[in-house]
């Protein structure tokens, strides 16, 4: 994970994200749940792993008594030195995956892997010493990719992207489509250790990812096609956009506030991929802040919190991209005072979660994260 | 990640290479430990390891000790691994611990080989205040290469693999050295993912990790239905009781281990304890699973208690030479049990065998009944601490016959001195024919053969006879009870006599005024049906029930007869 994200994680802005918006909607539904079954969390939690145990102090994780044993969690950590530790501060071991998730997710099979159907299948063909170096690979790809769709579906999907939703060309879409691949994993069915099935008919979906000036052209190119297509085919819309923006024009309104224009678009991309997979989305909460990075240059931190049910009948696409068209539907997220009530209690509660953590880091030996 | 340097070959010697490409190690646990020995040599106080149980597609192995040196590094990588085979300094001692040292650096790094086929390092050397990261990559060894091998002088530096390395800024909170790899071989992944066998899928049909090491402890020796051996449990179990017995580790849980309650034992605990050193793998703290006694009653070292130590001696004969050697031995008695196990407290010590000084120390613990599961039967030699190996539960080729006696033992010998000659490369296994292997075979089949197994013998007959005499009285006071029940007066023993007086016609007499039954074993009637031992006591139970109901009238005189007998029946063993 690069230093940049993981340098944030006492920011009071992103814990006003973790502690009012994401532990709120994983409550309402670890309620639901009314202890049927544990809570499935997947998360990109990085080393600091402050929404894991902000969660597990809640409850909403299963844990033992020093905090391990966290069996619900699964995440992907590229980092060959970050991942050992994340594992041991979860106490479980196999719980994580030693790569990427976009290139683990958006595996696809070419004529080779697809002779290899099952984990099974390419274990056996791996055991062939002659396999040539891409071969091994891309068989190895394929296991990885199984053995994690396996794990789905979960409670929560906690996309916390430390780039770009769009990331340079020429794939400007490989996160859009590891969101599309996953939200589809989350139909599938597993069985716990009793063999009952585990399925899901509502999850929340947290995407988390950054926005300043060098989101690439082609991202507002395809933007702009996506709210001009809605224009056409939705006359409220059309008219929704009209009235708050004065144009009926995505160019027009792009080039008055790109920032705007991008927070009014993007969620269109999610509200498409639910529809997609049979699930209907609302979205519960629309965060932004600003930040400025070690060069002096500022950027934004959107986060798009999303519940979704398997109710195929209702479409919600129209309500809620005019939704998020509303500024006030989006909630600023502004510089927190540490000496003011709000911030101190931030603190205070940061501190609570920070304290858990380093406990658990001190029973695996682990460096602690100090606060300022 | 900085960018790294170009790939340079890795030079070892042919013997080397050739072990390495056909498998230089038994087990996993062999390869594996070599890293664990480079940590403590490295003063690390924590070891972890990582596996990626139950997918197992990565692996990490991370120490905090004090790192190696960028320059070392690359002296091992090209001046030629395994060149000099030279034994270890016997004082060579680590500089921060004490400890004495017990690896191998450039064997320690290219047993990997055997795991994975390339891996990343990364080391922060604390006394250079350098860190440095390199990737370490093992060529593909194919039948030709190794065919080509058995040509090349063993001491011929060959090229073996390739690495890489390039500089990283120091940190001294990341001081040791890290091993991070992807490229699992395919037969390690194999042999670790089949978990059909695997302990907690057996006993609690979970394939989840293990809660703590006590989970994998307990599982293990489970006294209900013990796991027999542990190659009827899955690789990875084995992999990890391997791990777990291998380093200068402490024991686990003193409620599992009698010996625990021996000052010596404890002694050896405690300087374990010093080591303050640490091996966590898979999240499971390792100490040394060893539970004595293990046997199917179920005993556990809380029930047992220890008497003084009684002092012995054997004649230890190695071909010609022979010694007196002193032994002390403890008896561990078993609350509310005729049971008795053995301990002995071992050690030896000879300035010259085969021209060099041996001496060791051990304990050697003799159960009543098999141990569980087989892996703990036997002897283990540990050479400083470091177990070489597995349990022998030949106990080193012992040559005799002593029947289920062999599945009893279980002995650990502790190297103080010499040896070193002894292991072969791999330090996993011993060359058979060194002079201080051949001694500690002698002592080790001296003392069992002498003292340990007559001993037992001794003491089982002596059992036997006594539960024998203790389960007759039983079944004669069961006897006299339904006697009573059947009588006026009230009968509290059974005695034989060689003669009665002259007005008892038949063979029994009923003594109601001293409550005794006698038997006249020379009377004409019992006399030929007394002939053989076996059925001593069931004719004499048969004669008193009949007389008994002899005393009786008419119809109730075969009442009482049949009674009697079934009584009789049910009372045999």
């Amino acid at each position: 994970m690069p230093h940049e994200f993981g340098k944030w994680w006492d920011c009071l802005k992103k814990h006003t994200k973790r502690s009012q918006h994401w532990l709120v909607r994983a409550q309402q539904l670890h309620d639901a749940l009314d202890g049927r079954r544990p809570f499935r969390y997947f998360t990109l939690c990085a080393r600091t792993m402050i929404d894991v145990f902000m969660l597990a102090r809640e409850g909403i994780l299963s844990h033992d008594a020093s905090y391990g044993n966290l069996s619900e969690v699964v995440f992907c950590e590229s980092d060959q030195e970050d991942y050992p530790e994340i594992i041991e501060m979860l106490g479980v071991e196999g719980s994580g995956f030693p790569n990427r998730l976009e290139p683990v997710v958006l595996f696809q099979d070419d004529d080779y892997t697809a002779q290899f159907p099952t984990v099974g299948s390419i274990q056996l063909e791996l055991e062939d010493q002659d396999l040539a170096d891409d071969q091994r690979d891309a068989l190895q790809l394929k296991r990885q990719h199984l053995e994690f769709a396996a794990k789905f579906p979960f409670d929560f999907l906690n996309l916390d992207f430390c780039g770009y939703y769009y990331p340079e060309p020429p794939d400007i879409l490989e996160i859009n489509r590891t969101v599309d691949q996953m939200v589809a994993l989350q139909s599938r069915d597993t069985r716990d250790e009793e063999g009952k099935r585990i399925s899901v008919d509502e999850f929340i979906m947290a995407v988390t990812c950054k926005f300043n000036n060098e989101v690439p052209t082609e991202a507002f190119n395809r933007l702009e096609r996506i709210v001009e297509e809605n224009g056409n085919r939705f006359e409220e819309y059309s008219a929704a956009l009209l009235a708050s923006r004065g144009t009926r024009e995505p160019e027009q309104w792009k080039n008055a506030d790109r920032f705007d224009f991008f927070l009014g678009a993007w969620p269109k991309e999610l509200l498409r991929i639910s529809q997609t997979h049979g699930w209907t989305m609302s979205f519960t909460d629309y965060l932004h802040y600003a930040r400025v990075n070690d060069e002096g240059q500022p950027y934004n931190i959107l986060c798009l919190i999303c519940h979704l049910t398997r109710q195929e009948q209702t479409n919600t696409y129209l309500a809620e991209a005019i939704k998020v068209l509303q500024p006030e539907n989006r909630q600023f997220i502004d510089e927190v005072d540490k000496q003011s009530v709000a911030g101190l209690a931030l603190q205070a509660d940061l501190a609570e979660i920070v304290a858990i953590r380093n406990e658990r880091a001190r029973v695996v030996g682990r460096p602690e994260l100090q606060l300022p | 990640m900085p960018k790294l340097d170009d790939w340079k070959p890795i030079k070892l010697t042919a013997k080397v290479f050739g072990h390495l490409s056909q498998g230089l190690y038994r087990t996993p646990a062999g390869a594996i430990k070599e890293l664990i020995s480079n940590a403590f040599d490295a003063d690390a106080t924590t070891v972890k390891i990582h596996t990626g149980f139950p997918r197992f597609e990565s692996f990490s192995c991370e120490d905090n000790g004090v790192g190696i040196s960028r320059t070392e590094f690359k002296r091992l990588m090209e001046r030629g691994v395994g060149s000099s085979f030279k034994r270890i300094d016997e004082a060579q001692i680590t500089p921060i611990h004490h400890r004495r040292v017990i690896g191998r650096l450039g064997i320690g790094i290219l047993s990997l080989a055997q795991v994975c086929t390339q891996f990343d390092l990364i080391s922060h050397h604390e006394e250079s205040e350098e860190a440095f990261t390199a990737s370490i990559r093992f060529p593909p060894y194919t039948r030709q290469e190794i065919d080509r091998l058995k040509m090349t002088p063993e001491d011929e530096i060959i090229k073996g693999g390739e690495y890489r390395i390039d500089s990283l800024s120091f940190d001294l909170e990341k001081k040791g050295v890290r091993i991070y790899t992807k490229y699992l071989r395919e037969s390690f992944r194999k042999r670790m993912g089949e978990l059909s066998r695997y302990l907690k899928q057996k006993y609690l049909k979970s394939k989840r990790p293990y809660d703590s090491f006590g989970e994998f402890t307990n599982l293990l020796f489970d006294s209900k239905s013990p796991t027999q051996a542990l190659i009827l449990a899955s690789d990875y179990d084995q992999l990890l009781f391997g791990l777990a017995l291998a380093p200068p580790n402490r024991y686990f849980d003193s409620e599992f281990n009698v010996l625990l309650k021996l000052e010596f034992f404890q002694e050896y605990e405690q300087k374990l304890t010093d080591n303050n050193f640490t091996v966590y793998f898979d999240n499971l703290h390792l100490k040394r699973p060893l539970k004595l006694p293990s046997d199917r009653l179920a005993t556990t070292a809380g029930q047992c208690g220890i008497s003084q130590p009684a002092n012995k001696s054997f004649e230890l004969q190695d071909g010609q030479h022979k010694e007196q050697v002193a032994v002390r031995k403890y008896e561990v008695s078993v609350a509310d049990s005729d049971i008795k196990f053995s301990a002995y407290k071992l050690q030896y010590s000879n300035p010259k065998v085969g021209g060099r000084p041996l001496a060791f120390w051990g304990y050697l613990f003799q159960q009543t009944g098999r141990l569980y599961p087989k892996d703990i039967q036997g002897v283990l030699v540990r050479v400083r601490d470091v177990a070489i190996g597995a349990y022998d539960t030949t106990l080193m080729n012992y040559p005799y016959g002593e029947g289920p006696r062999y599945h009893m033992v279980s002995s650990e010998l502790m190297i103080e001195e010499g040896f070193e000659d002894a292991l072969n490369i791999d330090r996993d296994s011993f060359n058979n024919l060194d002079p201080h292997y051949l001694r500690m075979q002698a002592y080790l089949h001296s003392l069992l053969h002498s003292t340990v197994f007559p001993e037992t013998w001794t003491e089982e007959k002596t059992r036997n006879k006594a539960r024998k005499t203790g389960a007759k009285v039983q079944r004669d006071k069961s006897f006299l009870r339904t006697i009573t029940e059947h009588s006026k007066g009230k009968f509290r023993h059974i005695k034989t006599v060689e003669t009665l007086d002259g007005r008892t016609a038949g063979p029994i007499k009923f003594s109601d005024h001293d409550q005794t039954i006698l038997i006249n074993v020379k009377h004409p009637v019992l006399l030929p049906l007394l002939k053989r031992r076996k059925y001593q006591e069931l004719v004499q139970q048969i004669s008193i029930a009949f007389e008994k109901a002899l005393r009786e009238k008419g119809e109730k005189q075969r009442e009482e007869f049949y009674t009697l007998l079934a009584k009789v029946f049910d009372n045999q063993p």
